[in-house]
């Protein structure tokens, strides 16, 4: 039922739809913990709103190069994600669709601080469209940044990653290192013989640090 | 109307120390809960979060060590001594009836369930979810006090604005 909607939603609203749809089904067929078979059917009723929250939430700017279907996506991985690391349950209530809109928004805010940056910035990009160059050439320089990062990006990302690193301790360097290897908590708890309540204390420390860090490189 | 917030570094502090000083010998519910008494009196309203906190630490590190102690036994081991390692694992059953001796206002809520139960699939006998809820033939009793103590713990885990009013 749950999916018949989703597709009438994604005729309604073309390809972009389509996308989610597909998204959708991808969720469906990800490992869901057992213990919930209804999950997907909770996860799968929950998207055309977020969709529609995020759509709702994007400036018509932000809406040209920001695709709701995108977020939608991005937002049910997180749970997905975040299901299976123990943090949360899959369940229908309010509680539930609360941290759904939370989770949504703050997805909204990153994308809109990203493009509020001065490379990306949509003012900048105005400004350069007043002065006449050619939309194809804003189109491709769009699709790259958003395909593969910079040199100049993996760069700054190599050092910020070494600069982290050096200002953890041998534990928090090696789960940094798993982290970024996609392990889930569960699986960072086994390997270092903790409990998973330790990992995501180890994690916020983590968070902590490269908070700081980004400050100290903004100053 | 009692203040049921907790200071999340204040206990993520307590279940580190305890984790610190785990081991197989001085683990399961009797620790726990003389561990969590030595902290807070027993009718401090924070207690039961303490003591939730900490049995979803012990459980893990239970199960876990309980995975590390099977693969590691002589393969001319019999059936009955590898049934006798899996009785002495702490569940969660046991838990509450040891907390109960104890006069403390606890409940099991569904994350303690659901930690349990991960945990088993992860590292222990791996039960399906209906043998492991069993174990509680009274669960839909279940949600009240407890769960009202985990919305608050949430929403200090989640810095962002509440939003209900933009529920559809």
């Amino acid at each position: 039922m749950a999916v018949l909607s989703s597709i009438a939603y994604s005729r309604r609203h073309g390809t972009a739809a389509d996308r989610a749809l597909r998204q959708l089904l991808q969720i469906a067929k990800m490992e869901i913990p057992p213990n919930s078979p209804g999950e997907s059917t909770i996860l799968s009723n929950y998207l055309p709103k977020i969709i529609r929250l995020a759509e709702r939430n994007l400036s018509p700017q932000l809406l040209r190069k920001v695709d709701e279907n995108d977020i939608g996506g991005t937002v049910m991985r997180t749970i997905i994600r975040k299901a299976r690391e123990g943090v949360l349950t899959i369940e229908e209530s309010r509680d539930f669709w609360s941290l759904l809109v939370a989770i949504t928004l703050n997805k909204v805010r990153k994308k809109a601080r990203y493009w509020k940056q001065q490379k990306r910035s949509i003012s900048r990009e105005q400004e350069l469209a007043a002065d006449g160059p050619r939309m194809e050439d804003i189109a491709i320089d769009l699709s790259n940044s958003l395909t593969e990062p910079t040199d100049q990006e993996g760069e700054a990302f190599a050092a910020i990653l070494e600069k982290l690193s050096d200002n953890l301790d041998e534990t928090c360097q090696n789960i940094l290192a798993m982290k970024i290897e996609g392990l889930t908590h569960i699986q960072i708890a086994e390997k270092i013989g903790v409990s998973t309540r330790s990992v995501t204390r180890y994690v916020k420390r983590i968070q902590k640090e490269l908070e700081q860090l980004n400050a100290e490189s903004d100053d | 109307m009692p203040n049921l917030t907790i200071d999340l570094d204040w206990l993520d502090e307590k279940c580190q120390l305890y984790e610190d000083n785990w081991t197989a010998n001085r683990s399961g519910p009797n620790v726990v809960i003389a561990f969590a008494i030595e902290l807070l009196q027993p009718t401090d309203l924070h207690l039961p979060m303490l003591i939730e906190s900490l049995i979803e630490v012990d459980i893990e590190r239970v199960w876990m060590e309980w995975r590390t102690k099977i693969s590691k036994q002589p393969q001319d081991h019999s059936a009955a001594d590898w049934l006798g390692q899996l009785l002495v694992v702490p569940r969660l059953v046991d838990y509450v009836t040891a907390i109960s001796k104890h006069s403390i206002d606890f409940s099991v809520t569904e994350s303690l369930l659901r930690t349990e139960y991960r945990a088993r699939q992860e590292w222990g006998d791996a039960p399906r979810w209906d043998i492991a809820l069993s174990a509680w033939p009274n669960l839909p009793k279940l949600p009240g006090k407890p769960a009202r103590h985990r919305v608050e713990v949430r929403s200090k885990e989640f810095p962002f604005p509440r939003a209900f009013d933009l529920c559809d």
